[in-house]
């Protein structure tokens, strides 16, 4: 993101520049231009959180509404990624509250008839379920830190400022949500090679 | 499977020996995920923006407003606290009726209305229906002197502070009544600037370093020095654009402390306020 100075006014000024180029449009251009740049990535982190294939529209609207209504209090001299993924935790987390979630509602079989979006390599989207299998053995709290360090990248030290834990906290949900993924996935492969011979 | 045919390893892990073969082939292949269904992005944009579209949030929080000094008023000069306790819709009934009755100030509007103010239009379709968010009429800021005001204020924060090993550097905390009546929702009214849904901060500079004070007393187990931080922050930035994150701190300082109740009812005004609030779930985390 760039380190463009907040602009309190624009929630309340559907007049400012439109980056949509679209009539009635009112993100401003810099909100605009994060939507576009991190839509796909919110879509897939909100899937790795647990999310059903069915209500990620739903989710990455609510992540979206919520990052645009806090977006003038985002520090602008902080990544971008780490705060949407505070914004989508907390959505998750509210998502999984709210339909009573359970590990089980969400089976991997489930996940398994999900068509694999523009996926020709099977082998690969194959590997992609055993993945949200095996997270789906970590509590939300250590998957989501599992998820930002291993698969984005995350600094631990700003995923802890960004999801307002300890810095301790934080690597001890990462080793636990580790150890437990590695667990989850020799078991799923157990299994696997056992269907397959 | 995919182990036969492990994806090349394109990053440094944070930790080369956390994981090992197969995770971090699984990993890669996840990594190397396509992007969303076709038309996604512009469908949910286009529900982004009828939701932002709707009316802002500070209409409806005028409303509440004018409710509420209606509803406090009237309270104050007839004494009808049955009635206002008919209609509350939480159990903190008593609680709240006591503050009220509680000579604080007729100013001491609460951020919440006795009957919640119309839902805003850019209600999250697929977040929770709001609790009752604006249920919770609690005392204005203004009567710290008042310990009856605020179940979870002074009283219980002192009782932390006395149990903490450096109870004698115990910090009077005349704030934290107010502190926990100014949390701003984000999208929600505040009770005395109901203009103010999105609430700038005078000096960002100086809150964040407060703020980063009070981290660095609660990383050193510094509970003082860490109510110190939260409480000054909330006597100069009363509605700072970090109040959230003060509230977390003097979560996560209760915590510390042992006083769990405490903790427990300022996570629960934090989810009341904002349900969508950042930090709800690190207090989840906590156990709150």
């Amino acid at each position: 993101m760039t380190a463009a100075p907040p602009s309190p006014s624009r929630p309340a000024s559907p007049g400012a520049p439109d980056a949509l180029a679209s009539p009635g449009r009112r993100f401003d251009p810099e909100f605009a231009a994060l939507y576009r740049a991190e839509f796909d990535w919110v879509f897939r982190t909100l899937r790795r959180l647990g999310a059903r294939d069915a209500d990620l529209e739903d989710l990455a609207h609510d992540v979206m509404v919520v990052a645009y209504r806090a977006f003038d209090a985002y520090d602008r001299s902080r990544p971008i990624k780490p705060w949407l993924f505070g914004i989508a935790f907390r959505v998750v987390s509210d998502y999984r509250r709210r339909a009573r979630f359970s590990r089980e509602e969400l089976s991997a079989d489930e996940r398994a008839t999900t068509p694999a979006h523009q996926e020709s390599d099977l082998e690969r989207a194959h590997a992609r379920a055993l993945v949200l299998a095996a997270l789906d053995a970590l509590p939300l709290d250590q998957r989501a830190v599992f998820v930002a360090v291993e698969l984005d990248e995350t600094p631990v030290p700003e995923l802890a400022r960004a999801l307002g834990i300890p810095l301790n906290t934080c690597y001890s949900r990462l080793r636990l949500g580790r150890k437990r993924f590695a667990e989850a996935v020799t078991s799923l492969h157990r299994e696997d090679a056992g269907r397959t011979s | 499977m995919t182990q036969r045919t492990p994806p090349p390893h394109g990053r440094p892990p944070a930790d080369p020996s956390a994981l090992g073969g197969l995770s971090a082939s699984l990993l890669d292949a996840e990594r190397a995920i396509p992007p969303a269904p076709s038309g996604a992005l512009e469908r949910v944009l286009s529900r982004v923006e009828a939701t932002i579209a709707a009316p802002p949030v500070a209409a409806a929080a005028t409303h509440g407003a004018l409710w509420i000094k209606v509803a406090v008023a009237a309270l104050v000069v007839s004494g009808a606290v049955g009635i206002f306790v008919a209609t509350r819709d939480d159990a903190a009934a008593p609680a709240s009726v006591a503050s009220v009755a509680a000579p604080s100030s007729s100013t001491a509007i609460a951020p919440s209305p006795a009957t919640p103010p119309p839902p805003s239009p850019g209600v999250l379709p697929a977040t929770p229906p709001a609790l009752p968010a604006p249920s919770d009429l609690r005392p204005a800021p203004t009567a710290p002197a008042n310990p009856i005001v605020e179940e979870t204020g002074t009283v219980t924060e002192a009782t932390a502070l006395n149990a903490a090993p450096n109870k004698d550097e115990a910090i009077p905390n005349p704030a934290s009544d107010q502190e926990a009546e100014t949390i701003p929702p984000a999208t929600a009214p505040s009770g005395t600037e109901p203009t103010h849904p999105v609430r700038p901060s005078a000096d960002p500079v100086a809150e964040r370093a407060l703020l980063d004070q009070a981290q660095a007393a609660l990383r050193a187990k510094r509970l003082p020095d860490l109510f110190a931080a939260v409480n000054l922050h909330a006597e100069r930035f009363p509605r700072g654009a970090l109040t959230e994150e003060r509230e977390a701190l003097r979560i996560r300082g209760l915590v510390e402390a042992g006083d769990r109740d405490a903790a427990k009812a300022r996570a629960d005004r934090i989810r009341r306020r904002n349900p969508q609030s950042l930090y709800a779930s690190s207090l989840d985390a906590l156990g709150l």
